[in-house]
């Protein structure tokens, strides 16, 4: 029994702001370089993926209760197996905690400071999410409902600002490059949103709980999704039809080329420091969730009870930075890695323990009762 | 107990970055660029850029004129030239003593030399770069350089860039041009089923009040808004004017007001102005046996603003009926003359034409996209318009000398 | 029966009637020998008193001197009383302390009276308790066995009395306060509501608040903190609507304080606060009675003290910090919109000087270009960064500040001249300040004092400089920086038990009425939530009014 307990409006949102961030700063690129204007859609199917795993994640929720996965996992995939499982899941929320730093250090590298070395972002960004993880998962589920406000925030000023220039018909014609190349890159989209998938596996146990509340998972799970798809797929179905997918493509962070095209009347006619400023509290919120159940999944492996959790987090943090300023410091590169290695090496973590999970405790289900 | 420590750690890290402030700028020693112009150097390949920066100590003391640069221009321009833009843009520096800043640039002007030649530079350049806005306006200098347009003072305003600006931000009233931005340009350069068009500006004899200042007025030059530059992919192939460029923004769905002329019933030398009003266009294609045919169908109103002839014979209903006819024809005149100008002379697609038929006949689009800029010229255009005039001013009745 | 014991016999023989005083020695043994075990057993809850109140007066006086040492302002007055004027008596009380009158309507008293009664031998004859019931039943008084707490009582302003032969001390409350009378509150003003204020005297403040709460279950618990003061602290609140553990919780941290004085709450608040180094003060401190009731109805626990005018709310979140007891008071529309008005001043004092710094140095892009330029213009040659130009000026300004503060009254124009005039004026003509500077931190500077409570604008004032150093140095990632950090602080706070943001986060929809908005009265059925408890009902739902303004004319049919 977790003595941490958040309420459950706040694992909504920290849902929402796990789906956050990343999905609509960079994936609009990739998926507008792969699928054209077709993007949207694939980031609409790729939601719905998540919904249907979602089932297999709150049922495995349900299954256990307020046991945490550090405990169960290894009880059900056996000792071996479920240090790898467990740890596997550590490097899914690490990379994922990387890839939304790096969004906002890229957003803020590329447009806002651009002669700011780019390692002290990583350095401070870092930092901050360390101190936020430190304070733990309340303070964090407490941040992420300020991230999901201004997340909704922003994407009803982004709407505002570029509703003169919204043009329907570049939405149009569905499936242009085919509904087979859709489906496929909605897979990249499914990185986002599959982080949320698992990582809600891992918040569950520390819900607050209520007797009706029982085998309400589902209904959780879901309007998390449901909340960050409000907030972040304005953003894709904006791009295509206010930029046009062949711009969209054209640049690493599209969502920032949207911001910069909405004009909030003419007197805040630029925008990118709002945007900054309201987009931002979601991915820290997102960030810090992360390296908080990463920090947990790692340590439940790597017996390091002397170290005292915080001196355990710093230390991981820290060993964090190197793959970070890594990925960070070749911009191609980095674009490459997460059109390609990332959902490869992500994907079978973030969807296939949940699944294999809820497969075993089927098979526990059955044997318990032949 | 509570661990201050993270607290601390954050504050101890405070002084370390001191010694930073990468990107501070103080915005005084900033030059603020308000309008660029791109030309083709003479007798060479190289860029000429001119920037047009604005002198804060004057334009920016509002009312306070005379606190010290009273007989100063607002504006300082400066021209450079490099053989890429980038090179031209850093060699400004020589010789403007801040550092530029590209943030608060209203307009983009293209010499028509380098628009014939190729855009490629001009939308790569401001559209890679993270300072410039992507609501920047772009325009073509239509019969001259970019930088007389740039360095001319125009209209009301205060900075030159800024009533260019403004002009285009008001494009829409005439009717007879078009707005575009840096990302509408952009888009339209990357897809493949669309054309650029930007808007054309040249010079024009200033009309000087009469008997005022003579010698300096008169023959003063003014940028106008002057018909719209049709590109083919990435070069510059003509441009369309007055009726046509209306003509243009019918077929295109993009107008929004403009003004048409009519002649007067009885009076064929006489004019009525219908100013248009709530257009709505509607735009669809059919394959017929592989060839597209397009039919535009207008459906628009019209408020009768001015009728310069006395009409006796005729009520308000008659009136009504007989300047609605003459409405309907005249947007038709309008397209026709459009379609005759940009698909029988230029032969490039800015019609939206292959957008329109990539959205409504998919199909159709992936086998022939390839060739459809062959086809264009030969499409067919149906045009039908309903046109109304449901108000005509506040007047009721026609301009007659006695009661019908 | 010890030596001590026969000397007294031997006393009590030469001074008194002999059959009187054998019945009164009597009565005095049975007493003492029935109280015996009591005396032996350490578990009672009564230690052995290290100096318990001899029978002699003389002994009592020698162990009180020692005591308090020699003090100029310390009384002892001797006299005699009873029965042919046999029986010795002394009054010790602190000059100043205690109140004039008081000291000689005791000793009055004293003189009137004669002897403790014959005939009653079960009557406890003890001649302080006998005069207590009697002569002196009049006067304020308690008695007391310890010399310590006689002391302690003294030192407090009571009269101590002592009687030849008496085991007890007579301590009358004739406690004088030099002080205020109920005054307006001076920095919590309100333009409508109550105008009076608490004062440094508890009882008063007490008065205050039982005329304001008159309910049976209002508690009153009294306690003492601090070695040498002794300050009288009382933990108020109201049973049934406070959480009891709540009220445990505070009693308990409060008799936890182990120090030397307390001389204002603030002592309080910072030893008894969840988060030590938080530099946002998580307990409110008010001077208005009605506040403090106000939150007391709302089920928090109140903590008064002596010799302070304030006191303290248990728990404290932060949007209480931002909300006026005028917003009650006044219209709610009204009310909703002065708290969004607080809510945008707050935000605009904690960031407006980070902004313009990080507007003007790092993302000029945002500023609308005829902004720009007239800020441009306005900073043409003036010669220090913008970052180093708002620090100095910030800093300026609170320093004028503090000079307001503790300057005499008379010169305190002077202040403001010299500040508004010379500096803001005459730094701009010079040239040296830009124009847009001054109006930055004078909007920041204003918009610092629009808050309700004084702890907060003081800790915004010194927030807003750790923002905007980070903004300085790092541009809006500095900004966004400092801004998420201050955030997570506030996130992990608890100001006992209660999240300080709370109900924003975590979310509490129906607290909202008082939160976001101050909606009407007649919604505001329940009252607010702290933490998990229900939500008890403050109120019916008004009965619907009846139209006053019907044109039925039945009223005056005939």
């Amino acid at each position: 029994m977790p003595s941490i307990q958040i309420g459950r409006f706040q694992a909504v949102t920290i849902l929402a702001n796990l789906v956050y961030g990343k999905s609509l700063g960079f994936t609009a690129g990739v998926l507008a370089r792969r699928v054209g204007n077709d993007l949207w859609l694939s980031m609409l199917i790729a939601f719905a993926t998540g919904a249907l795993v979602m089932i297999a994640t709150s049922y495995v929720v349900r299954a256990f209760g307020s046991t945490t996965p550090f405990e169960y996992i290894p009880r059900l995939a056996g000792r071996a197996l479920g240090k790898l499982l467990l740890f596997l899941m550590g490097l899914l929320f690490l990379g994922a905690f990387i890839t939304s730093g790096i969004t906002v250090e890229l957003h803020l590298n590329d447009f806002l400071m651009t002669e700011t070395p780019l390692v002290i972002f990583v350095v401070l960004y870092t930092l901050l999410v360390l101190y936020g993880a430190f304070l733990g998962l309340e303070v964090a589920a407490r941040l992420s409902v300020w991230g999901l406000f201004t997340g909704l925030m922003l994407a009803l000023s982004m709407v505002i600002g570029t509703t003169d220039h919204f043009w329907f018909d570049r939405l149009l014609p569905l499936f242009d490059h085919g509904v087979r190349e859709v489906l496929l890159a909605s897979l990249i989209a499914d990185t986002d949103v599959a982080v949320a998938v698992a990582a809600s596996l891992f918040l569950f146990p520390y819900v607050h709980k209520k007797t009706e509340n029982q085998g309400k998972w589902l209904g959780l799970s879901w309007l998390g999704l449901g909340f960050g798809a409000l907030q972040s797929m304005a953003w894709p179905i904006f791009e295509v039809a206010v930029l046009g997918p062949e711009v969209t493509a054209q640049y690493l962070i599209a969502c920032m080329q949207l911001g910069r095209a909405a004009e909030l009347s003419i007197y805040v006619h630029r925008y990118e420091m709002v945007m900054m400023i309201l987009f931002s509290f979601g991915v820290f919120a997102k960030s810090i969730v992360l390296l908080y159940f990463a920090h947990e999944s790692i340590a439940a492996v790597v017996k390091v009870e002397r170290l005292g959790r915080g001196a355990s987090m710093t230390v991981l943090s820290l060993l964090s930075l190197f793959p970070h300023y890594w990925l960070v410091s070749d911009r191609q590169f980095y674009s490459l890695f997460l059109e390609t290695w990332w959902p490869t090496l992500s994907l079978p973590i973030a969807f296939g323990v949940p699944l294999a999970l809820a497969a075993l405790v089927v098979v526990r289900r059955l044997m318990g009762r032949a | 107990m509570s661990r201050p420590w993270p607290q601390i750690g954050l504050l101890l890290l405070l002084p370390l970055l001191i010694g930073g402030c990468w990107d501070a700028r103080e915005i005084n020693q900033l030059a603020l660029v308000m309008a660029v112009g791109v030309d083709q150097a003479e007798d060479s390949n190289r860029f000429l850029v001119t920037a047009q920066i604005a002198r804060p100590a004057v334009a920016g003391a509002g009312g306070g004129g005379d606190g010290g640069g009273g007989q100063e221009e607002p504006v300082f321009t400066a021209s450079a030239d490099g053989d890429t833009l980038f090179e031209a843009i850093r060699n400004l520096a020589r010789f403007t003593s801040r550092r530029i800043m590209w943030a608060h640039n209203m307009v983009i002007v293209i010499g028509e030399s380098v628009a014939r030649e190729d855009i490629t530079p001009v939308i790569d350049f401001f559209t890679r770069n993270q300072e410039l806005r992507l609501r920047t306006w772009i325009v073509v200098a239509r019969g001259t350089d970019a930088r007389s347009i740039v360095t001319t003072k125009t209209g009301m305003e205060n900075i030159p860039g800024a009533s260019i600006a403004a002009l285009l931000r008001y494009a829409e009233l005439p009717g007879e041009s078009v707005r575009a931005d840096v990302a509408r340009a952009l888009w339209s350069f990357l897809a493949s089923d669309v054309n650029v068009i930007l808007p054309a500006i040249r010079l024009s004899p200033h009309l000087a009040p009469a008997g005022n200042q003579e010698g300096e007025k008169a023959s003063a030059l003014q940028a106008e808004l002057k018909g719209v530059a049709i590109f083919n992919g990435t070069r510059l192939v003509g441009f369309v004017d007055e009726d046509a460029a209306r003509g243009l923004l019918w077929i295109r769905g993009e107008l929004r007001n403009s003004v048409i002329t009519l002649s007067c019933p009885g009076h064929p030398a006489r004019n009525m102005a219908v100013e248009i009003r709530s257009p709505s266009v509607d735009v669809t294609s059919e394959i017929r046996g592989q060839r597209p045919t397009f039919r535009i169908r207008v459906d628009t109103e019209g408020w009768l603003n001015e009728q310069d002839c006395v009409t006796e014979d005729i009520d308000v209903m008659q009136l009504q009926e007989m300047t609605e006819e003459r409405f309907a024809e005249g947007i038709e005149e309008d397209i026709r003359s459009a379609l005759d100008s940009v698909q029988r002379n230029l032969g490039t697609d800015v019609f939206l034409y292959g957008f329109r038929i990539h959205r409504q006949h998919p199909q159709w689009w992936r086998t022939n996209k390839d060739h459809w800029n062959d086809m264009f010229p030969e499409v067919a255009t149906e045009v039908s318009v309903q046109a109304r005039i449901p108000r005509m001013g506040i007047y009721v009745r026609p301009m007659n000398l006695t009661a019908p | 029966m010890d030596d001590k014991l026969r000397d007294e016999i031997k006393e009590i023989l030469a001074t008194g009637p002999i059959r009187e005083l054998i019945k009164e020695e009597i009565g005095r043994v049975r007493n003492e020998l029935a109280e015996k075990p009591k005396d032996h057993a350490p578990s009672d809850e009564e230690a052995p008193d290290p100096t318990p109140v001899s029978s002699s007066v003389d002994a009592n006086c020698e162990t009180l001197r020692g005591l308090l040492a020699d003090s100029t302002d310390l009384q002892f007055r001797t006299f005699t009383t009873g029965y042919r004027g046999r029986r010795k008596g002394v009054l010790v009380y602190f000059k100043g302390l205690a109140k004039g009158e008081g000291v000689e309507e005791i000793l009055e008293a004293a003189l009137r009276y004669g002897n403790p009664p014959f005939s009653h031998p079960d009557v406890y004859s003890d001649p302080v308790l006998d005069f207590q019931e009697t002569v002196a039943v009049v006067i304020d008084s308690k008695a007391s066995k310890s010399l310590d707490e006689a002391v302690e009582a003294i030192l407090a302003g009571e009269t101590a009395l002592f009687l030849q032969g008496a085991r007890h001390v007579l301590l009358a409350n004739t406690r004088w306060h030099p002080g205020r009378s109920v005054q307006e509150p001076s920095v919590e003003s309100e333009v409508r509501g109550p105008r009076d204020g608490f004062v440094e005297n508890i009882q008063v403040n007490m008065t205050l608040i039982r005329r304001r709460i008159t309910d049976p279950r209002l508690r009153i618990e009294a306690l003492r903190i601090g070695e040498r003061s002794k300050t009288g602290v009382a933990l108020v609140y109201i049973e049934e609507l406070a959480d009891s553990s709540l009220v445990d919780e505070a009693r308990r941290r409060l008799e936890a304080i182990n120090t030397d004085s307390a001389l204002g709450v603030g002592y309080l608040e910072e030893l008894i606060k969840d988060t030590p180094w938080s530099p946002f003060s998580i307990l409110e401190a008010t001077e208005r009675p009605d506040k403090f009731t106000g939150n007391l109805l709302e089920g928090r626990v109140g903590v008064l003290q002596d010799n302070t005018p304030f006191g303290l709310i248990i728990p404290t979140t932060f949007w209480q910090l931002l909300q006026a007891p005028g917003d009650y008071y006044s219209n709610f529309w009204v009310a909703s919109f002065f708290r969004w008005v607080r809510f945008g001043a707050f935000l605009v004092a904690l960031t407006l000087p980070a902004l313009y710094v990080i507007l003007t140095a790092y993302h000029h892009e945002m500023i609308p270009t005829p902004l720009a330029l007239s800020i441009a213009g306005g900073r043409e040659g003036t010669p220090l960064p913008t970052i180093l130009e708002v620090f100095l000026m910030l800093t300026m300004f609170e320093a004028i500040q503090e000079a307001g503060l503790r300057l005499p009254r008379a010169v305190g124009q002077t202040v403001s001249i010299v500040g508004a005039l010379v500096i803001g004026e005459a730094a701009v003509l010079a040239g040296l300040i830009a124009p847009s500077t001054v109006i930055v931190i004078a909007t920041a500077g204003i918009t610092g004092f629009a808050m309700p409570t004084y702890a907060l604008s003081l800790t915004v004032r010194l927030v807003r400089f750790v923002i905007l150093l980070f903004s300085g140095v790092l541009g809006v990632f500095g900004f966004l920086g400092g801004l998420l950090a201050l955030f997570l602080h506030l996130a992990s706070l608890r100001s006992f038990g209660a999240p300080f943001l709370a109900p924003m986060v975590p979310v509490m929809v129906p607290e909202q009425r008082d939160t976001l908005v101050r909606a009407p009265w007649w919604l505001m059925l329940r009252r607010p939530r702290l933490g998990s408890e229900p939500r008890t009902v403050r109120q019916q739902p008004p009965a619907p009014k009846s139209s006053r303004h019907s044109d039925d004319p039945s009223g005056d049919a005939p």
